[in-house]
């Protein structure tokens, strides 16, 4: 018989079954009231003989049903009943956890997105990264060991020719900024340098055309380009007979070959077009300014890779050997998806551990009120048990109140993970979004439907221990559990744990808002204040000619000063607050002389430090007299001077930058940047010295813009409306063909340097300020709980002489016992947990006395006032009246 | 909750094939017959055959129609299918074989004291 025919003969099958039982007390009482009872007697009598007919008939009906499901459904309608009854509970439970859970699956789909979802390419495991394994001891003496995935031209080539067993392509990972001329306009759009073999080592076969040759590849090599679907399709009007045609980019005509399907995300991921990268030894081929992107051949293992890759010894490995003592370096491929995560993964960690935190302080929160809620119907409870209820189906009823409520608490949850994620893609600058995008797929779907079976669970298991305690003769004399030493002894423990989390989570916060504060706080250098900065590509075939691009500063900068509102302009390659060129530089004489290694610098106008107000601490800054055919000179800041030079005292001293010596004619104020070399936090005084713009070379400047795009900076003495146009047009009368990127203001472009400390500081302190809320609720329900039980304990003390005020101190002492306790083993949890942050903070130590003495403070302050405040109730009760209600 | 008569799982179904085996009855004959033919040894509830039947009834060991009875009551007779005639051949051997055990388990022990 299939189960769907069960299903619908169920109601005959058991008619069948009453009128057989029917039948057969019938027959029997025959058969006696033959034997000579009275009818009555004979059917008591069968009845007798037969047993418990309503039982066994159930029994009989129950062959035929599900029985797990129908009860499972009447327990899940009898909870919903329960739940409905108090809806301001219910209400607030699956609002907690609708942010529990909707803050853990917006977490966990960050983390799928950097860490689990493959890569959006064919077979992403046979795609790796090839990185170097450096170790040695640093400058303190510490040994320390890290993975870096930059390589230099030599690296390139060596495992270009010699690595058999994977495809080898090389990339930028990031995007410059480049100008597109069509028509009359000109588009400053992104441009991602990579070698040929790169679209077929990710997987990617072109929509239209093809990739880049070997022969297109080489240095002066054919002007070719992809363009990237959405460009071809907004401003090619998607023309397939662009494919062979030329553009004019960098003010040159590049041809057409191929066009990339829409679906395609490359490393940058802000590409709008790709160039052939042309890797070389020389030029920017001097420094580890590549990725490399590998692809296992078919057939091959990735221990043939690594064995190929080990034999390899590029020279900068001996270098690195010569002057770092113990220092080793070795060529290695790790998975693609590993090498791009590298930098969000501590951080997304951090705060996947902190929204688990979170959902554990909501689960205890739960437990405790819902522990209650049971306590309150001891003597229910009690009756059933007394009229047969098994004590399995009395759990079953345990297990599924916060079963409902974690199932609602967990669809509401989804929905709010969604407005979450879409927060942070907001948050976020685009670099930092993983691959691929953020969303929820199956993997996340199945996390967050393990968090609701799992808060479930915790939710119930207090109330659910409490229950097993249920004795049927006290219970129905009206004592309830609450009374009893164990059940109170659990919500303290509760309450205890969910301020030691909290008190964690505080913490977390705390270092993090401390972080920031110092990073915000330091002191910039410079007066932000009415500066607006624009960005140009100078990439272009008619700037290789020094000549044309001193023009274009000259005259620019002048146009620009005539606006009428403007006081001062200069241009700068980069500003505060941007990441600088790093360049390689020699101490010729005094007392540091030798010192040979790389520093961030910037080539500038003369009038850049008088516009940004960054003062001239000795000597002097750049004039109109600094020229090509003057004596080249440098202009240090304080950091360079102290670190590389030994004083502060350096004007005359010299500097070997290239092949010429240069002459420091001037030290200028730090200004905060976030460092090139050596980076250990995301703003710091870095290291710097500038040269002037008018020395600079033809060659370094074709080579500097290729990665750089100088900014225009102008400071006004007040707001100028339409300053923007007027600073487009100033350019345009020195270049027509010239855009600006975009328009910035300093301010604007600390927050984009310190955005993602932002959103960690906004989630982890969001997070604490709930975890705190419902702590303080926990301890707060706590006392008042225990007030009430307390009620006639109190009324004797206070009719036998107790004040109320003393009785209202020995409740609140009390009841913040377990709020003392959990500080305590909050402070020690976070002597552990607080190490998972390490690397997200900087100018903190992890273990930092101050903010951990002031959230203990503020845990232990807002939990006095939480208990304080149902204490006072103690003040209503009248000895009296407790008395004699008992 | 089980029905504590019931010596072992599956006895009283055991009981009901092998009884029907001989011929199709109805519920109220099939509770007569082991009561009688067990000597009233073993107390069964009269009503727990009800279950047992619907178990095997869901089971396909047994089908019931309803009919006349020989005193022409309108009852339910059970029959074996072919499914519950194999399957009590098998039970009654397997049980048998315990039971056989049992009792060589035991003998031993009686012949001692």
């Amino acid at each position: 018989m299939s189960w769907l025919r069960q299903l619908f003969s169920r109601p005959r099958v058991y008619n069948d079954l009453s009128a057989e039982i029917q039948e057969h007390l019938e027959e029997k009482a025959a058969e006696l009231v033959q034997a000579g009872m009275s009818r009555e007697d004979a059917l008591a009598a069968a009845r007798r003989q037969f047993g418990n007919y309503t039982l066994l008939e159930e029994r009989g009906r129950e062959v035929w049903q599900w029985r797990w499901l129908e009860q499972f459904l009447r327990d899940i309608r009898f909870a919903w009943r329960q739940l409905a009854r108090n809806t301001g509970f219910t209400v607030a439970a699956v609002l907690v956890l609708t942010l529990a859970i909707g803050a853990n699956t917006a977490m966990f789909s960050m983390i799928d997105a950097l860490l689990l979802r493959p890569l959006p390419y064919p077979h992403p495991e046979r795609l790796a990264a090839l990185v170097r394994d450096v170790s040695g001891r640093n400058s303190s003496g510490h040994f320390v060991s890290g993975q870096e995935n930059g390589q230099d031209g030599e690296t390139w080539e060596l495992v270009r020719d010699n690595v058999s067993a994977a495809i080898m392509a090389a990339e930028k990972r990031d995007t410059n900024g480049i100008n597109l001329k069509s028509g009359k306009q000109t588009r400053y759009v992104h441009d991602q340098r990579v070698s040929a073999m790169y679209f077929d080592a990710l997987g990617i076969k072109p929509l239209l055309g093809r990739s880049f040759t070997q022969e297109e590849d080489r240095p002066s090599g054919p002007d070719v380009v992809i363009l990237s679907y959405t460009l071809w399709k907004n401003l090619f009007s998607s023309d397939p007979a662009l494919l062979g045609q030329s553009i004019r980019l960098k003010d040159v005509p590049y041809t057409v070959v191929g066009v990339m399907p829409a679906s395609l995300q490359t490393t940058a991921q802000d590409a709008d077009l790709w160039t052939p990268l042309r890797p070389s030894r020389n030029g920017e081929g001097e420094g580890m300014n590549y990725a490399i992107v590998l692809r296992l051949r078919d057939g091959a293992t990735w221990a043939e890779v690594n064995a190929e890759l080990e034999s390899l010894h590029p020279s900068e490995f001996s270098e690195f050997a010569k002057h770092v003592p113990q220092g080793e370096e070795r060529l290695t491929a790790v998975p693609l998806q590993k090498d791009l995560a590298r930098e969000q993964k501590p951080p997304a960690l951090m705060l996947m551990a902190a929204v688990c935190l979170i959902l554990l302080i909501a689960c205890a929160n739960l437990a405790g009120l819902m522990l209650v809620r049971f306590t309150r119907r001891t003597s229910e409870i009690a009756t059933r048990l007394a009229l047969g209820a098994t004590h399995g189906a009395i759990m079953r009823q345990v297990f599924a109140e916060p079963l409902l409520l974690s199932v609602m608490g967990g669809i509401a949850g989804l929905a709010a993970a969604a407005v979450f994620l879409k927060t942070f893609a907001a948050m976020l600058p685009p670099e930092m979004v993983p691959l691929g995008g953020l969303g929820i797929d199956a993997r996340v779907m199945f996390l967050t439907l393990a968090a609701v079976v799992a808060t479930a669970l915790l939710i119930a298991i207090f109330p659910a221990l409490a229950i097993r305690n249920i004795h049927i003769t006290p219970s129905l004399a009206g004592r309830t559990i609450a009374s009893t030493p164990r059940s109170s002894r659990a919500r303290q423990i509760l309450v205890g744990a969910e301020v030691a989390l909290t008190l964690v989570l505080l913490a977390g916060a705390g270092l993090l808002i401390r972080t920031l504060i110092d990073l915000q706080n330091l002191p910039a250098g410079f007066d932000s204040h009415n500066v607006l900065t624009a960005k140009a590509s100078l990439d272009e075939a008619r700037y290789h000619d020094d000549a044309a691009f001193h023009r274009l500063l000259d005259e620019s900068l002048a146009a620009m000063r005539r606006i009428p509102g403007v006081d001062s302009a200069a241009v700068g390659l980069s500003l505060p607050y941007e990441r600088g060129l790093n360049d390689g530089f020699k101490v010729m004489d005094g007392p540091t002389a030798g010192t040979n290694t790389a520093s961030s610098t910037a080539y500038v106008t003369p009038d850049y430090f008088h516009v940004l107000r960054i003062p001239v601490m000795a000597g002097r800054s750049f004039t109109d007299a600094d020229t090509a055919q003057s004596e080249p000179v440098v202009i240090v800041n304080v950091s360079f001077a102290k670190k590389y030079l030994g004083s502060l005292d350096v004007v005359g001293r010299h500097l070997r930058l290239g092949k010429t010596p240069s002459t420091v004619v001037g030290v200028v104020g730090n200004v905060s940047k976030p460092p090139g070399i050596n980076v250990q936090a995301p703003l710091s005084t870095e290291p710097m010295f500038y040269v002037p713009a008018a020395q600079q070379s033809a060659k370094d400047l074709q080579l500097i813009h290729l990665w750089f795009q100088p900014s225009w900076i102008v400071r006004t003495s007040g707001p100028v409306t339409g300053l923007r146009q007027a600073m487009q047009k100033a350019l345009e009368q020195a270049d027509p063909d010239l855009p600006f990127s975009a328009f910035h203001t300093l301010d604007e472009l600390q927050g984009q340097a310190l955005a993602q400390q932002h959103l960690e500081v906004v989630l982890l302190t969001v997070l604490a300020a709930l975890a705190l809320f419902l702590s303080l609720v926990g301890a707060y329900g706590l006392i008042s709980n225990m007030v009430l039980q307390r009620r006639r304990d109190i009324g004797i003390r206070m009719a036998l002489g107790c004040t109320v005020a003393r009785a209202i101190r020995e409740t609140t002492t009390s009841g913040l016992l377990p709020v003392a306790g959990g500080i305590t083993a909050g402070l020690v949890l976070a002597l552990f947990a607080l190490r998972l942050m390490k690397s997200q903070l900087f100018g903190v130590r992890n273990l930092d006395p101050m903010t951990l003495l002031a959230v203990s403070l503020l845990m232990l302050c807002a939990a006095a006032v939480a208990g304080f405040l149902p204490s006072l109730q103690v003040a209503r009760i009248n000895p009296a009246s407790t008395l004699r209600s008992e | 909750m089980t029905d504590q008569r019931d010596l072992f799982p599956g006895a009283l179904e055991l009981m009901i094939l092998q009884t029907l085996k001989r011929k199709p009855l109805h519920g109220y004959a099939l509770a007569q017959h082991i009561k009688l033919t067990s000597n009233d040894l073993l107390q069964v509830e009269e009503g727990s055959l009800y279950p047992a039947l619907q178990r095997m009834l869901k089971a396909d060991l047994v089908k019931a129609e309803w009919g006349i009875s020989s005193t022409n009551r309108r009852v339910r007779i059970y029959q074996l299918t072919p499914a519950g005639r194999k399957h009590v051949e098998r039970e009654v051997s397997s049980f048998e074989r315990m039971l056989e055990g049992i009792t060589r388990v035991l003998a031993p022990a009686k012949g001692r004291s």
